[in-house]
């Protein structure tokens, strides 16, 4: 998607990397497996700069709420979502619809 | 001891609730105004007047969202920036908080004193010898009742010493706090430099070439 879209992705992840290691092994992945950066935000200040920081409890953590933004060519941010709860993400579909948009 | 009607109970749970969410509105309004204090104590008061219970979403099983609306995560990260920067100033204030009878508060001292550790110097926070964050958290933990607490400060003896690599506690006091909760549909995305886990350094503004960025902040649940 990609590269055929000429988009690109970026995670942040707001953990320190042995925990985002920890992460990506315990759902059987390697760092390699990746093919978008996965950034690591563990002083959580971009986190904060972009609304999503310190805002949902996760078993023992206090942790980012999801979000999804989509910023154009000009670095305006054309799409936000701020989850509500932790499984409220846009869809694939939804964001290639919103990518749509950008044309 | 007498058993209340169950149906009154709800009503007066659903008056409650709704004055909770009058209330986090109001806190809202005023927060975005107010100046964080210079006194780590006044600090922690002014974290402690907004980081409410009543701020999580109570319809939610768990209660594990914030509200969108409350704003209490800005005192949170302005305050514990701040109480980072008091340096030793802040480390008994915060071992005392250590000992609050709310867990969200207790958390709030192990996490700060966590980035805060790793910056002081060692017999500031090591009670007899330098032992460091460790003389001060060691003894916390086993009388701590409250699991989430307890795995704070787990985290916060993690943090200090060789388990870092990022330098967390400079980046919190080098990030310029007036960008909190900046980014806004149409407006410029706030530009940001991040390392990623593989050792690369991004910036944002490094993707301009791209007909779009998708940007997804996820939780990592470890």
């Amino acid at each position: 998607m990609q590269d055929e879209m000429d988009v690109q992705l970026l995670a942040v992840d707001p953990h320190e990397s042995w925990a985002a290691k920890a992460l990506l092994k315990d759902v059987g992945l390697t760092t390699d497996d990746v093919s978008f950066p996965l950034l690591l935000d563990p002083s959580l200040t971009v986190s904060a700069t972009y609304g999503v920081e310190n805002q949902m409890r996760i078993h023992i953590e206090i942790s980012n709420r999801p979000a999804t933004f989509i910023i154009d060519k000009e670095g305006v941010i054309r799409f936000e979502q701020k989850g509500k709860t932790f499984g409220d993400r846009p869809g694939v579909s939804d964001i290639l619809e919103e990518l749509k948009k950008l044309n | 001891m007498a058993k209340h009607r169950p149906e009154k109970w709800d009503s007066v749970k659903a008056i409650l609730k709704s004055m909770c969410v009058l209330t986090i509105a109001t806190c809202a309004v005023t927060e975005l105004s107010a100046e964080v204090p210079a006194e780590p104590t006044a600090v922690i008061a002014w974290v402690g007047e907004a980081w409410t219970e009543a701020g999580w979403d109570q319809t939610l099983k768990r209660k594990y969202m914030r509200l969108p609306e409350d704003k209490g995560w800005h005192r949170r990260m302005l305050g514990m920036q701040a109480l980072v920067r008091s340096g030793e100033a802040a480390v008994g204030p915060l071992a005392e908080l250590l000992e609050n009878a709310n867990p969200n508060m207790r958390i709030f001292a192990a996490q700060t004193l966590g980035y805060l550790g790793p910056l002081v110097p060692r017999d500031t926070l090591g009670m007899s010898g330098a032992t460091g964050l460790k003389a001060l958290l060691g003894p916390m933990k086993t009388p701590e009742e409250n699991r989430d607490v307890k795995k704070h400060i787990d985290y916060a003896l993690l943090r200090d010493g060789v388990a870092v690599k990022e330098a967390v506690g400079e980046t919190l006091l080098s990030w310029d706090s007036k960008t909190i909760d900046s980014a806004i549909v149409g407006e410029m995305a706030p530009d940001f430099q991040l390392t990623a886990l593989t050792g690369e350094t991004y910036k944002l503004s490094d993707f301009r070439d791209k007909k779009a960025v998708v940007l997804v902040f996820i939780y990592g649940d470890t």
